[in-house]
């Protein structure tokens, strides 16, 4: 029914809204009906997802990330003293806030900052490298894919390299096929996202094949979040980047630099719908930084800023994502020995270790977060003379290990799914007569990749290496030797494969880097270094000095003990001198370095030492320096 | 890269005066545009004027604002042929980023065939 222009006099009289009507109208005229110049009929009413509570968050696996959320008031710093311990915060600068002295309650609720660029954030990048999905349409897919590399990196602190075409195919979808990012979700929460080894991406037709052991080397997580415009920001900054929709006009195509406006121009036409991944805004700009998929020619360098509410960038809500799970495949260089960082427990990250006492197995595992007791998964075996070397294989991401037995040969056993299930026995192998500890780690050569081995044997190195026909015997290499370690690295050194590279003990009580040349598989002899060694070394190859995922390349870590304490090397890979360094001796009554590792915990070094009273014990290192942890149990 | 244009006339036939519309597929989420210029083709220009039109999309995507984006979308792209006067000529539709143009992602040869 009409209202008359008498009613609403009352009406705005009523309700106090000081405005006037025309005034020479009579009460009994009805109000005139303006056309909106469109009916209602298929209009679709806004939706509003549900908001994130970012109190519920916790402290998470970023200790920076922790920090601003303690910050912004959305954690008490004393679950973030919990998480990361005080060392690290003290660190990051956290101890001279108030509130961390006695702060059980968070502080007072803060708002985002004015400005997130997650490519330079407390001093570092936190994106991977800009991709190029031309000339194919899956926008969707490159976005979706961004976004949880750069989740694994902010989550564990680890660059990887994922596949674009993994999601885009495993949908069943081709080059010239439009998606969107509900459907990448969809197919990452069921089956994750794998490594471009597994199944690469490509811009001709081909069936989708991944490699079989995919499920080994893909990274998981939840479902995405679909978050709403009045937690964009606050995302952006509590947690990570986010994948936006946006309209694509004539000259986004030419945007180089500055802050993106369309143009209103009637040349300037729709030429289609895209997604990028945010990864950060300034108000002083009104702008979204964007990750877009077309190479580095476009834009600055393949990002750009879109100016807020621009080309429908703030229609719809955007998708973001916690909680990764990375894949064993991608942290096969990050650790060595008995120490594992598996991707168990709520926050995928627990360690693993395997301690002998000279006969039996003893499989411990800590969670990731607070309280930090470890506990005893299972114990099995008879005959291991030594702390077995532990590995996470992409053989159903199954826990895996070898070592020297008290017979002096080499024994394999494996779990299964994670590391859930029992242990198996894998069988015997190898020479008689091995001293040391096995190098054993899992190759790219074949997929499922070989296991490959090194093992001192008769003042020599040997090789041995398992397909699917089983285990056979390499070459022996070296001279002079005293033992071998769980030093066996497959670096990132070499094409199409990567060289194996490993350090021994000498007799003269040095230590020798080897490495086997790619593809003429000979050992070369490469450097000596240290002095008055006489236990077996524990080598990684670290991310420490990677800009991103392409390089440069990691530092080789090695620990080893000499005279009772640990000591510490590395080699500068990242700035091409290759020489190695001895950095640090810490620690007390250490007989032997069992298991070191770069963890989730913002790159910390993890190491593992037999004790002389045959006691495991826990050390770290983060930017403050090494630290002593408890004594975990008899090895 | 591959972009498979196989589906593309090669030829058009064409009279004085008649305008002829030849659909191109999008590759507009890739970044990329199609424009067209006339072959080298010393006095077969002018036969024929080719250019290259964007259209509104067909439907408008229906998602509610506020909630789940919807998928990705091309607008339609049209080779317009304009026949001008009788004769051949030769035009190329080239599909290229314009941050990129002097790389082009593909480029595909239409005659054209003007009769009076």
């Amino acid at each position: 029914m009409t209202m008359t222009f008498g009613e609403l006099r009352s009406l705005l009289h009523d309700t106090d809204r000081h405005w006037e009507t025309k005034l020479d109208v009579e009460d009994e005229r009805p109000l005139p009906h303006y056309p909106l110049g469109a009916t209602q009929e298929g209009l679709v009413p806004a939706e509003r997802p549900a908001r994130i509570d970012f109190r519920r968050l916790g402290p998470g696996t970023n200790p920076r990330l922790a920090v601003a959320r303690a910050e912004r008031g959305l954690v008490a710093p004393t679950d973030v003293r919990a998480a990361f311990g005080a060392p690290l915060l003290r660190r990051l600068g956290l101890d001279d806030l108030r509130e961390l002295a006695g702060g059980v309650e968070a502080p007072p609720l803060a708002g985002a900052p004015t400005s997130v660029d997650w490519r330079a954030r407390w001093g570092q990048s936190w994106i991977t490298t800009v991709r190029d999905q031309n000339p194919c349409q899956s926008c969707w897919a490159f976005a979706g894919t961004a976004l949880v590399e750069s989740m694994v990196r902010i989550e564990h602190a680890l660059w990887t390299r994922l596949s674009e075409g993994d999601p885009r195919d495993g949908v069943g979808k081709g080059c010239g096929d439009l998606g969107n990012l509900a459907e990448v979700s969809t197919f990452f929460t069921a089956n994750g996202i794998c490594d471009p080894g597994s199944w690469p991406w490509h811009t001709d037709a081909r069936a989708y094949a991944p490699t079989p052991d995919r499920n080994g080397r893909s990274v998981r997580g939840p479902a995405f979040d679909l978050i709403g415009s009045g937690d964009w920001k606050s995302y952006l900054d509590t947690v990570g980047p986010i994948v936006a929709w946006l309209e694509v006009y004539s000259d986004l195509f030419g945007y180089s630099s500055g802050v993106y406006q369309r143009s209103a121009a009637p040349s300037n036409t729709l030429q289609g719908a895209h997604f990028v991944l945010v990864i950060g805004y300034d108000d002083a700009l009104g702008a979204w930084l964007v990750k877009n998929s077309w190479g580095t020619s476009w834009g600055a360098g393949g990002f750009g800023w879109i100016g807020y509410g621009e080309t429908s960038i703030d229609t719809y809500g955007r998708y973001g994502l916690r909680n990764t799970n990375p894949d064993p495949w991608s942290k096969r260089r990050l650790h060595n020995g008995s120490l594992y960082e598996s991707g168990n427990g709520a926050l995928h990250r627990n360690l693993e270790v395997a301690g002998s006492n000279g006969n039996r197995v003893l499989h411990r595992w800590r969670e990731g977060g607070p309280p930090w007791t470890w506990g005893t998964a299972s114990s099995f075996a008879a005959d291991a003379a030594v702390c077995p070397t532990l590995v996470g294989t992409t053989f159903n991401r199954n826990m895996e290990i070898v070592y020297t037995t008290t017979g002096g040969r080499l024994h394999h056993w494996w779990t299964g799914g994670g590391g859930g299930g029992p242990w198996n026995d894998g069988g015997v192998f190898g020479p008689s007569g091995c001293s040391g500890v096995p190098g054993f780690v899992q190759g790219d050569y074949n997929a499922p990749g070989n296991f490959e081995v090194v093992i001192g044997v008769g003042g020599k190195l040997q090789h041995w290496w398992r397909d699917g026909g089983g285990w056979h015997a390499g070459p022996t290499f070296g001279s002079g030797i005293l033992l071998s370690g769980s030093a066996l690295v497959q670096g990132d050194y070499g094409s199409p494969h990567a060289n194996l590279e490993c350090v021994a003990t000498r007799t003269d009580g040095e230590l020798q880097h080897w490495w086997r040349h790619e593809p003429t598989f000979t050992w070369q002899a490469g450097p000596t270094f240290g002095g008055g060694i006489g236990t077996p070394p524990v080598m990684i190859q670290g991310q420490y000095g990677m800009r991103n995922e392409a390089g440069p390349h990691g530092n080789f870590e090695l620990c080893v003990a000499a005279a009772g304490k640990v000591q510490h090397w590395w080699r500068d890979n990242a700035s091409g001198s290759m020489q190695w360094h001895h950095s640090a001796d810490f620690g007390h009554d250490v007989a032997a370095v069992a298991g070191l590792c770069e963890s989730s915990w913002g790159m910390n070094l993890e190491v593992i030492v037999l004790r002389t009273d045959q006691q495991l014990q826990h050390y770290w290192r983060d930017g403050a320096g090494w630290h002593e942890g408890p004594v975990i149990g008899p090895a | 890269m591959s972009v498979d244009l196989s589906a593309l006339p090669r030829r058009v036939t064409v009279q004085v005066g008649e305008v002829v519309e030849v659909p191109l597929p999008s590759f507009a989420g890739s970044g990329n545009l199609w424009t067209a210029r006339p072959a080298d083709q010393p006095g077969a220009a002018g036969a024929a004027v080719v250019s290259v039109r964007t259209e509104a999309a067909a439907a408008a995507p229906s998602s509610p604002a506020g909630g789940e984006p919807p998928s990705s979308y091309s607008s339609p792209v049209v080779a317009v042929v304009d026949g001008r006067a009788p004769g051949s000529t030769r035009w190329l539709l080239v599909l290229a980023r314009p941050f990129a143009p002097d790389t082009p992602t593909a480029v595909h040869e239409l005659d054209v065939d003007v009769s009076g």
